[in-house]
């Protein structure tokens, strides 16, 4: 391109992101609620939500397998962890193949009761949304999401190149001067979580990578293979134990591991061939992969007899992808790293959407009333303001659509799209602040009553989630209330903005003074 | 007839186009012969092959389609793109071709 490596680079930054901005602010919104994917589950299953944490818990999934699968040949317990407050059971069922892992239940830790949760996408539509987008083929979605990453990875390197002075900039923030503000907030954004905002764009182009380089391997199409149908199981004669050893297995793995017992699966219940695997979050490394975490066999007796290692990566290249794949989906993180990715994320999300703005802002005087511009405020307005207002009118579906709608799932995710829709034509009838204002308005409103709405919605109140310490629940709850805020913050800016230009008095010369000078000296005069 | 191409292919808008189609195209294929040509050598499995091919692939292809935007005459552009391409074409189908 004409002029130095910077120029060029700013030219390729900018037309890299602005086209690519409006599809990137909601994938990068949906990627970063997807680290909290289970928690949105949950909240969006207000009938779980009198779950309350027991110690004995898996003595109540023991004893409801026992009444309700005694002949299955498997039964599998997930127990409550830091994230899901319920119990979850599988069990084979050669007659149900709906489900791949067969019949569910979930049940009330404390009180053994089976909950029955509404049908609801959950955070799994938001988390599809992130990289399948949504209506349309997988293949067609993977190419778009593909194309707009790449162009994201390629901003994202010219931005680092064009920047003069990129550690300076982790200190420069120069509110009240309009254009400046907006470069130094994106600016802030983007090298703050610099690091993470390359990896995630780089990890996530691998993970569809299959479908973009099809003259790759298998152009990722992978045969699951077909699920055969068990053969029926022949009636055996069954004795269950009144008191297996969970406790001591546990408290062994537990020691081994340093983490509680997350999972047990019981292979042959009842029989002499009997098994119990206890597996945790007891990852040894990132780079071995989704198979990385050791797990214990034990007998009837409760004694360990085998340790299935874990998995290990073959080689150095398979080794970067799985920490690619780990890093990206955040498998591997607790509670505190789970909280820093999405904090990152955030950062993020407002790098995406204050550069979408900050183009519109720089061009507005000489181009204000050009089709192509005006084109953009209005994208601009429904993309950012209008995804905002669509997530929380989502999440307001979901509790106002009876939870034993049949259509409910479908009516939820329609939901979703109608208000985007709606935030888009009125984006473009009101681009100017005014347009702003108004639908940061409605999707503050939305999130400001998500507590009372999950209250008053909920198979439990607040007060409940308060005393049995319901995180999940109450950190969704607490993110209403800061995105609200933020929103609000937003608003306010925008009409003190407004009513600055309106107060601002029009400065007049003052008159001239009249000064008694003294004349000049005729020409000849002394 | 030829002064109306010129003048096509010199109006702003369109260079950039081109640009654009060299760097995008051009890039992928290269990138992909570039990719295949340097997993020859490395011995591995088939799922690790593919593995090590992605990672490569979008690598070199983030590095050519900023070279393509760095280059400032047009016309270099279209040269190396095609230069490189035809390179890396060549000499992976006559490895290939070697090692078959």
């Amino acid at each position: 391109m004409k002029g130095g490596l910077r120029k060029s680079m700013t030219w390729l930054h900018t037309w890299s992101t602005i086209t690519a901005g409006w599809i990137l602010f909601a994938i990068f919104v949906t990627g970063t609620l997807s680290f909290f994917r289970y928690e949105i589950n949950y909240w969006m299953q207000p009938e779980l939500h009198e779950a309350a944490p027991n110690p004995q818990a898996v003595d109540v999934a023991y004893n409801y397998l026992i009444a309700n699968a005694p002949a299955a040949k498997q039964w599998q317990i997930q127990l409550p962890d830091e994230r899901t407050r319920t119990l979850s059971l599988y069990w084979d069922d050669p007659n149900d193949t709906s489900r791949r892992r067969g019949p569910r239940a979930q049940l009330d830790p404390r009180t053994g009761k089976e909950l029955t949760p509404r049908d609801t996408a959950g955070g799994n539509f938001l988390y599809r949304f992130h990289f399948e987008l949504y209506g349309m083929p997988r293949d067609v979605a993977y190419w778009i999401v593909g194309v707009v990453s790449m162009m994201m990875l390629i901003g994202i390197i010219s931005g680092v190149i064009m920047h003069r002075k990129i550690f300076a900039d982790f200190f420069l923030f120069r509110p009240k001067k309009k254009l400046v503000s907006w470069l130094d907030g994106h600016a802030i954004t983007s090298v703050l979580a610099l690091p993470f905002h390359l990896f995630i764009t780089f990890s996530g182009i691998l993970l569809i990578a299959g479908v973009l380089l099809p003259w790759n391997g298998e152009g990722g199409h992978r045969h699951r293979g077909e699920r055969n149908a068990a053969p029926p199981t022949k009636v055996v004669e069954r004795h269950y134990d009144a008191t297996p050893p969970f406790s001591k297995m546990m408290a062994d793995a537990e020691q081994a591991w340093g983490v509680p017992v997350q999972r047990i699966s019981i292979e042959n219940p009842g029989l002499d061939k009997l098994r119990y695997t206890l597996s945790g979050p007891n990852r040894e490394e990132i780079s071995a992969g989704r198979g990385g975490n050791t797990s214990f066999v034990y007998n009837a007796a409760g004694e360990r007899i085998k340790v299935n290692p874990a998995n290990t990566a073959d080689n150095t290249a398979q080794a970067i992808y799985n920490y690619m794949d780990m890093l990206h989906q955040a498998r591997f993180a607790d509670t505190t790293t789970r909280w820093l990715l999405f904090f990152a994320g955030v950062l993020g999300s407002i790098m995406v959407g204050s550069g979408s703005i900050l183009w519109a802002v720089k061009r507005s005087k000489q181009q204000m009333g050009e089709r192509g511009f005006e084109f953009v405020r209005g994208l601009n307005i429904g993309s950012i303001a209008g995804f905002m207002c669509a997530c929380g009118a989502y999440f307001w579906a979901n509790r106002l659509l009876g939870g034993q709608y049949a259509a409910r799932e479908g009516w939820e995710i329609a939901t979703f799209f109608i208000v985007w829709l709606l935030t888009f034509i009125a984006g473009f009838i009101w681009r100017d602040r005014y347009g702003w204002v108004v639908q940061l308005s409605i999707a503050a409103l939305l999130f400001s009553l998500i507590p009372v709405l999950d209250s008053f919605t909920s198979s439990a109140n607040l007060w409940h989630a308060i005393n049995t310490l319901d995180w999940p629940r109450l950190s969704f709850d607490i993110l209403a209330l800061l995105t609200a805020a933020t929103l609000w913050f937003s608003v306010y800016y925008l009409l003190k903005i407004k009513d600055k230009k309106r107060k601002a008095p029009t400065r007049k010369k003052p008159a001239a003074k009249r000064v008694n000078k003294p004349l000049k000296p005729a020409a000849g005069e002394a | 007839m030829g002064r109306i191409m010129i003048t096509t292919f010199n109006n702003p808008k369109m260079q950039v186009a081109l640009r654009t189609v060299c760097a995008v195209f051009g890039g992928y294929f290269a990138a992909m012969a570039l990719s295949l040509l340097i997993a020859i050598p490395m011995e591995m499995t088939a799922r690790e092959h593919e593995v090590f091919i992605r990672m490569m692939f979008f690598t070199i292809y983030s590095v050519l389609i900023i070279t393509a935007f760095s280059i400032n005459r047009q016309r270099t552009v279209y040269i190396s793109t095609l230069v490189l391409n035809a390179l890396a074409w060549l000499v992976l189908t006559a490895v290939k071709g070697v090692t078959a």
